[in-house]
């Protein structure tokens, strides 16, 4: 008899059955078990790497799980989004999420936290909780995230996907590194394109959200070697998997020696204020902007604009302005229609949520359409505050 | 020895998913990453020439700002890999 088994625990004989495949793993036991049980796990977002790791850490047993998410579920969340179902669509993904953990394990204590995380709210979410996982889709998230885990001494699993490639890592582990000993700074805004817009494999987050469920459950027992000081880097395309070494910065402005930080900042201005200029062509280049009350006031008056649409066809398909005469020309075709454009006819050009069509305007004025202005915001502003019957993505 | 450009980046090299360079040292990795790819090292580095504080370049898995010196000698079969911050969840 191990010295596990020795020890009473305080776990039901159904749980014990329920658990019985990882129980009988000596690195877990019923002491691990009874461990778990008494854990808490924070999870910042509920979409794709939140949702695998919600089931597994419901399913393992863990006795407290709280997720944090402002958002509702949308129909283009389910690719990935394994927590959240069809008829959740419109539902908030707390809410969601708190159904189908009570539905998978009954014993869980789920707390909702149906808020975005913000400077005002985030210590008194976190305080408390033994482990967070960071699932969060955003920049200001994540270095508020981080920052407040590092105050609080609460050890993160971090986890991040764009297309076909993951990475993860735990961060604010005693004598770690943190997530700004790795990105001291944040990426100039619209430099890195969001998942929406560049597109990610829905099973990419499936695999690294479970690589967080995995740490959350070693960090959470004592066991093993969590990634405290390595990044794990994915790979789905060639399917690799390799890491690499990381350090604890001693100059660190937050977990240093002697850090600068030792409060919440500003992210949303921190993650927007960055400045530093790319050589690259990734950057939003500054151009002439209408609105979309505006762009509304002109259409309904006799000055009304012709407007293109640079998306991609599939992208037409989900919500267009085609009933207000606009013309799908994807941007990477946009060179071959200026003969048919009148320089002199006011143009509005139009994507997603601006980034795009700022390239478009851009590349307009270049050879002489002076009249040509960005739609702020895109057709998703137009669909939040124009017409809400259009789907947003 | 090869560079691997990671996804978020390769608007940058022409879709490229890795190249081939021959260096001695780190400095040298660094100088013919410039040659090779002036747009990538347009976003890998600041003015000043350092990395940028949202990337980083890691040679054998040891990220460069870590190496006591740029003079500090590479293995000719290295793996340089850059790791870009990428929110996406």
């Amino acid at each position: 008899m191990n010295e596990n088994e020795r020890e009473p625990v305080a776990l039901t004989p159904e749980e014990t059955l329920r658990y019985h495949r990882q129980i009988i793993l000596p690195q877990v036991g019923p002491q691990g078990q009874d461990r778990m049980k008494s854990a808490s796990i924070l999870l910042v977002g509920a979409g794709g790497l939140g949702s695998p790791a919600a089931l597994y850490l419901a399913a393992a047993g863990v006795g407290r799980l709280g997720v944090v998410d402002g958002d509702v579920v949308e129909l283009s969340n389910l690719q990935r989004q394994v927590l959240h179902d069809t008829p959740s669509v419109g539902r908030s993904k707390t809410e969601s999420a708190h159904r189908r953990i009570a539905r998978i394990n009954p014993d869980v204590q789920v707390e909702e936290y149906p808020v975005r995380l913000n400077s005002d709210n985030a210590l008194g979410i976190l305080e408390g909780w033994d482990v967070v996982v960071d699932g969060s889709d955003n920049f200001p998230t994540r270095y508020l995230v981080n920052d407040a885990c590092v105050l609080l001494g609460i050890p993160f699993v971090y986890g991040a996907v764009f297309r076909f490639e993951g990475q993860a890592s735990v961060f604010a582990s005693p004598g770690g590194p943190c997530y700004r000993c790795l990105f001291r700074d944040p990426p100039p805004p619209d430099a890195v394109p969001s998942c929406a817009e560049a597109g990610v494999l829905g099973v990419l987050p499936g695999l690294v959200g479970t690589i967080q469920a995995t740490e959350a459950i070693k960090l959470v027992l004592g066991i093993g070697d969590p990634l405290v000081g390595r990044l794990l880097l994915v790979d789905t395309l060639p399917m690799e998997f390799r890491e690499v070494e990381l350090r604890r910065d001693p100059g660190c402005v937050v977990c240093g020696d002697f850090p600068s930080i030792t409060s919440l900042i500003d992210y949303e201005e921190f993650c927007g204020g960055a400045t530093a200029p790319l050589a690259a062509p990734l950057e939003r280049p500054q151009v002439a902007e209408i609105d979309v009350e505006e762009l509304r006031a002109r259409l309904g008056s006799g000055r009304a604009p012709v407007i293109l649409d640079v998306r991609e066809n599939h992208e037409w398909s989900i919500s267009n302005l085609g009933p207000y005469g606009a013309r799908l020309v994807p941007l990477g075709r946009l060179q071959e229609v200026l003969s048919e454009l009148d320089p002199e006819e006011d143009l509005v050009i139009y994507c997603r949520t601006g980034h795009r069509s700022a390239i478009a305007v851009k590349q307009l004025a270049s050879v002489g359409f002076d009249r040509a202005l960005n739609l702020r915001g895109g057709i998703n502003e137009w669909a939040r505050k124009i017409d809400p019957s259009l789907p947003t993505y | 020895m090869t560079v691997r450009v990671p996804a978020p980046l390769r608007e940058l090299t022409g879709g490229r998913e890795q190249f081939q360079l021959e260096a001695r040292t780190v400095d040298e990795v660094l100088e013919q990453i410039r040659r090779i790819e002036p747009l990538l090292a347009g976003r890998l580095f600041s003015d000043d020439g350092n990395v940028r504080g949202f990337i980083n370049v890691f040679v054998d898995g040891t990220e460069i700002r870590h190496l006591e010196s740029g003079r500090r000698g590479v293995r000719p079969g290295a793996v340089v890999t850059i790791v870009p911050s990428v929110a996406g969840g």
